[in-house]
This record gives structure tokens, C-alpha cells and sequence, in this order.
């Protein structure tokens, strides 16, 4: 056993396994048309090999330091596949004045071992601002949003840029992808009435494309432009993205036939009549769970810790002398 | 702009210096070459800790975003690190002449660089910034500073009438692997200051962007040639020497070459 340990722990095998990782790297890129084993596969074999060269070599006994960096490797590895197993990762878009709904989430990764609890988080949507210091180049991002807290209660809160929502262990992170929503409310024939929203692509990165598609419940479906000026923002100058400059008017396209319409405004359509409410803003967000990263940043940084201690040992006071001492002794310094 | 000026008045004093300290390697002046050369490069940081204070006053951020911007504070940041590893280790400053060569060439560069004013992009606004650009400043310092080393002494073995006597040869040699043990603990502590800034700049922490791939890419290099070093004895000095240069070249492309190839995520777009 102990034999197997030693050869196991070779360091021409760590060598191996760095090196099938750097290649493992390249390939990989977190490009999804490549396999996750590229990386994956050097890193177990360097776990194994770093495993045994921690229980057999001498080495490791009298470097604390050294195995303290070496453990947090470890570490740091088994964090790492525990986060890829665990971890969740989506976006949602969210009109102004209405409430987070998990149902709306779209996935983008998500770990075997992910238990979903988005259905615990409540929050409501509130005011968006984004600053733009010249044309297109953004500045800060803020958004309101409303929490309910303790019975009747509701909390108003910032965030935005840096500041996530923290919420049931998820965190929600304000994005580029914001822009444009019309709220729209259907009636049919005999008045019942059903009002949505619908959501014009990002603005102002799509400001020359700022129509959509309704699909009605009885099945046809509404081109819906927004009419936005065509300079809304100036290029070169400061300007703010907030309620106060959301567009008033909208232009739906049906049949062939189409008309504009103000809030409050409505036309009659197949059976029954859309009515215009208003235009409002959305928020794209980015949703991560990563419930380990604290513990990822300790182990990262005791590591490079352990790292500075061994250096320290091995290098420490003696170093400049010793250096010192070869200047001294040389003819083209004497 | 009075930062444009400081920078041409640097690449002369640059070209100058580097003409000086080879001049030196190659055995034609005094031995006391790399003291004057050591002067003149504090003068130049000097100068350019003035261009970075008048700039970074005028627009009120720091040199963090164009290409101009991160050249001149890493000649300056470069030149600052070399100088304090050459005082605390002196056999560093055999390496002085490769040094000079790597300032001229990146202000030279900086020369040619547009010098237009960004504004700072919001994901900037953080404290992991300034952690993050300050190790990796140190890490490129002090791997410049092991690089310089190493080429004089791989120059040597073809040279051994140059510069310094064999028992240089064994301080200069442990000089450069401690330096690039150093290099190693501040290019991890880029890595995590980095990941870091990007969970809350982007909300998330590792995304295999261009520069965080070529970084890890570095960080493995390096990882690589410290434990060459370890697992072989017998590893030959001018394989251990080439090897530091050859990961210099990994951390000046990654640096300085994939902010060219690469676009959004570093430079907080859109
Ligand atoms: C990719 C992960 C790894 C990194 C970044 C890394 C890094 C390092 C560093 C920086 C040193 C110090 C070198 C020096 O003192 O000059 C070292 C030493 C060492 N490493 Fe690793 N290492 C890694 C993985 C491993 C693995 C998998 C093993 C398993 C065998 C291992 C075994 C050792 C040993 C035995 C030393 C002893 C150094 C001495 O004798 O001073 N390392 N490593």
C-alpha cells in the first residue's frame, strides 16, 4: 500500500498533471462545445497524486508552510466540484411595479445537487436608474426594490453595480440588459380582463429595434413597436435612463392595419379589445448561488498565507546576505 | 498634455540608460555602471510618479483604463518594484540592462498609444481593484527584476568575461527563484483579488474570459517551472533561466497582448 502511496505521489506525476492541466485549459475556455473532463480530469489526478505526496513525502512534515499552500490546493479543488454540484445560475427580467416570479426564471447551469428555493424569494420591483456619462457609455446602475419584512412590513432597498440582492442564499445582480416593457390588458367579449406586459428588447443597444410580438390568448399574434425618438440620448453627453424619459407611445400592427396608441388608449381586435396602460422600464438580472464562495476566498488566501510562511522560512534574513556576500567578492565591485 | 511630455523625455532618458547599461554587461565601462544606472531610473520613476499625480488630478481617476494609461503606470510601477528588490537584494542589479531594455520598449509603446480620456467604468468603483492591480503590478515587478537576472546570466554562459565572478553566478541564480517564489504568491494574490472584483463587478467569479484564462495559463507556467526545479536536481541553470523567461514572455502577452485581442468583460463595456 504504502509502495503504491509513494509512486502515486511522484512528482514527475504532479508535473504530468500540471502540464495535462494547462492543456486541459486551453482546450476548455468554458467553451460548452468541449467537455468539462479536459480540466476536470488532470485536476483528480493531481488530487490524488497531492493526496498521497501529503501522507508520504518527508518533505511536507518540516514545511508547515508548504503544506498548508498544498492542503488549501486540496481544498480549494473540492470547493470548487462541490460549488459546480451545488451551484445555480439564471437570469429574469422584471417590469417595474411587479413582483419577482420564480416560474419566469430562465436557467442557465444548473448543478445535480441544486435544491431550488427561488420560490422562496419575494420582492417587488421598483424605480430603475442608469446613468450614462457620454452616449453609450454606462455609469452607475440603481435599482429599487421593495421586500416585504416582518407581517405588514416592506423594506425598500438599493441595489445595483456592485450590490447584489441577497436572497434565500441567491444572489440577484443588476446587468446591462435592461430597457422597455408595455403593459398591455386584454378583454374579451364579455369583459373579463387580463393585463400583461410585454418586453422590447434592451435599450439602448437596441434602440433601432424596439418592437415585439404578442401573442393574444386566442392565439393571433400583435406586432407591438415602441416609438422612441430617434435621438433620445445625445451622443457625447451625460444623460439618465429612468422613468422620466420612458417613451409615451406605442404602435400595434394587426392584419395589415395599424395605429398608435397613447396610455388609456384602445382598439378593438378579434373578438375583443387591447388597451394600451403604459410603458414602464425592465431590469434584467443575473441570479447566482454560490453558497461557498466565502469559504473559496479563506481557503484561497490561508493558502497563499502558507505559501509566504514557507518562502519566509526558506529564503528569509539569509537571502540579501548571502546575496551581498557574492557582490562583495566580485572583481567589477572590489 | 504635460503627461505626453514627461513620457518623451522618459523614452530618451530610457533609450539612454539602456544603451549605458549594456554598454556596462559588455565589460566597456567602470564597474560602477549599475549604481548610475540605478540613479537614473529612480530619476525616471520619479518623473513618472508626476505624470500619473497630473493626470490622474486632471481626470480624477487613476491609470486603469486605456492602453496609455496601463502602459505608463506599469513603467512606473516596474521601475519602482526593481528598485527596491535591487536595494534589499543587491545581486539583482546585475540584471538592470534587460530591465531598461523591457521600460523602453512598454513607453515606448505608451509614446504611441492614444492618450484619450476615459471615463472610469462603474465596475471600477471598488476596493478589489486596487488590490488587484496592486499585486499584479508587484507580480510583473518582480518578475521583471528575475527576468533581468536570468538573462544576463544565460548571456554569460556564452560571455564568462562579463560582468561578475562565479560566486555572483550562485547569489544571482538564488536571487531569481526567490524572486519568481515571490512572483508566484503575488500572482496568486492577483488571481483571488481578481476573482473577487469580477463576483461583484459581474456576479460572477470565473468565467474563463481571455485574460483570466491566460492568467491561469501564466499562474500553471509558473507552477510548472518552480516544481521543474523541485522534482529535478539535475535540471540545468540555463534550462531553469530560459524557463523564467520563457514565463515572463506567457505574463507580458497576457498583460499586454490580450486587452487587444479580447473585448468587453476587462473593460467593463456596455
Ligand atoms: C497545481 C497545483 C500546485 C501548485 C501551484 C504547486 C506549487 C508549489 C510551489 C510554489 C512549491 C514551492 C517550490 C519551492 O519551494 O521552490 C511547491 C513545492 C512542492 N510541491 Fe507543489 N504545487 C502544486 C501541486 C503539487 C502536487 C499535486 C504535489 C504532489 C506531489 C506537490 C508536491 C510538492 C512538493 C513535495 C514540494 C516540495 C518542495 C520542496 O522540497 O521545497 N505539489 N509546490
Amino acid at each position: 500500500m504504502i509502495r503504491f502511496l509513494r509512486s502515486l505521489a511522484s512528482l514527475k506525476l504532479t508535473l504530468a498533471g500540471m502540464v495535462g492541466f494547462a492543456v486541459g485549459v486551453i482546450v476548455y475556455r468554458g467553451d460548452i462545445s468541449h467537455t468539462q473532463w479536459w480540466v476536470a480530469a488532470p485536476l483528480l489526478l493531481l488530487a490524488f497524486n497531492l493526496l498521497a505526496a501529503i501522507v508520504t513525502n518527508p518533505r511536507f512534515r518540516y514545511q508547515p508552510g508548504l503544506l498548508l499552500f498544498h492542503i488549501c490546493l486540496l481544498l480549494i479543488a473540492g470547493l470548487a466540484a462541490v460549488d459546480k454540484l451545488i451551484a445555480f445560475e439564471g437570469t429574469v427580467e422584471i417590469v417595474a411595479g411587479t413582483a419577482f416570479a420564480a416560474d419566469q426564471v430562465r436557467h442557465l447551469r444548473r448543478g445535480p445537487w441544486h435544491r431550488t428555493q427561488l420560490h422562496q424569494v419575494e420582492f417587488t420591483q421598483g424605480d430603475l436608474r442608469v446613468e450614462y456619462v457620454d452616449g453609450l457609455r454606462r455609469g452607475r446602475t440603481s435599482s429599487t426594490l421593495w421586500l416585504p419584512r416582518t407581517p405588514g412590513a416592506i423594506e425598500r432597498i438599493q441595489v445595483g453595480d456592485k450590490r447584489p440582492l441577497i436572497a434565500a442564499g441567491y444572489r440577484f445582480y443588476t446587468t446591462s440588459n435592461k430597457g422597455y416593457a408595455a403593459l398591455l390588458t386584454w378583454r374579451d367579449r364579455n369583459g373579463v380582463a387580463l393585463t400583461g406586459s410585454i418586453n422590447f428588447p434592451s435599450y439602448p443597444l437596441n434602440d433601432w429595434k424596439q418592437n415585439n410580438q404578442w401573442i393574444m390568448p386566442n392565439g393571433a399574434s400583435l406586432d407591438i413597436s415602441l416609438l422612441v425618438a430617434p435621438q433620445a440620448y445625445a451622443r457625447r453627453t451625460a444623460w439618465t435612463l429612468d422613468d422620466e424619459t420612458t417613451p409615451g407611445r406605442i404602435r400595434v400592427r394587426h392584419a395589415g392595419a395599424e395605429r398608435v396608441l397613447a396610455p388609456g388608449e384602445r382598439i378593438a381586435i378579434a373578438g375583443g379589445s387591447i388597451q394600451f396602460e403604459e410603458a414602464r422600464m425592465w431590469m434584467g438580472y443575473r441570479i447566482v448561488y454560490v453558497p461557498l464562495l466565502p469559504w473559496l476566498l479563506v481557503t484561497a488566501l490561508t493558502g497563499v498565507l502558507g505559501l509566504t510562511w514557507h518562502l519566509w522560512g526558506k529564503f528569509g534574513r539569509a537571502a540579501p546576505r548571502a546575496a551581498t556576500a557574492g557582490m562583495e567578492a566580485s572583481p567589477t565591485n572590489a | 498634455m504635460p503627461e505626453m511630455t514627461i513620457m518623451q523625455v522618459t523614452v530618451t532618458l530610457l533609450a539612454a540608460g539602456t544603451l549605458y547599461s549594456l554598454l556596462g554587461v559588455w565589460g566597456v565601462l567602470h564597474h560602477e555602471y549599475e549604481r548610475h544606472a540605478l540613479l537614473l531610473l529612480g530619476f525616471v520613476t520619479a518623473l513618472l510618479a508626476v505624470a500619473i499625480a497630473l493626470r490622474w488630478i486632471r481626470i480624477g481617476h487613476g491609470p486603469f483604463v486605456t492602453m496609455f494609461e496601463i502602459l505608463l503606470s506599469n513603467v512606473f510601477s516596474i521601475g519602482l518594484v526593481y528598485l527596491v528588490a535591487a536595494l534589499w537584494v543587491p545581486a539583482v542589479r546585475h540584471g538592470i540592462a534587460t530591465v531598461y531594455c523591457i521600460l523602453l520598449v512598454l513607453a515606448a509603446w505608451a509614446l504611441a498609444a492614444p492618450t484619450t480620456e476615459t471615463p472610469l467604468p462603474p465596475t471600477y468603483h471598488n476596493a478589489w481593484l486596487w488590490a488587484h492591480v496592486t499585486v499584479g503590478k508587484l507580480f510583473l515587478g518582480v518578475c521583471v527584476a528575475a527576468v533581468g537576472l536570468a538573462t544576463i546570466l544565460l548571456l554569460r554562459l556564452r560571455h564568462s568575461n562579463w560582468w561578475c565572478r562565479e560566486d555572483n553566478v550562485v547569489a544571482a541564480d538564488r536571487a531569481v527563484w526567490r524572486l519568481m517564489m515571490l512572483a508566484f504568491v503575488f500572482h496568486s494574490l492577483m488571481l483571488i483579488a481578481g476573482a473577487a472584483w469580477a463576483q461583484d463587478a459581474w456576479g460572477r467569479y470565473w468565467a474563463w474570459d481571455p485574460l483570466e484564462t491566460w492568467s491561469l495559463l501564466t499562474w500553471c507556467a509558473l507552477a510548472i517551472t518552480l516544481h521543474l526545479r523541485v522534482t529535478f536536481s539535475r535540471l540545468p541553470q540555463a534550462a531553469g533561466w530560459s524557463l523564467v523567461i520563457g514565463v515572463f514572455g506567457l505574463a507580458f502577452l497576457t498583460f499586454f497582448g490580450v486587452p487587444f485581442v479580447s473585448v468587453a468583460p476587462h473593460k467593463g463595456a456596455m
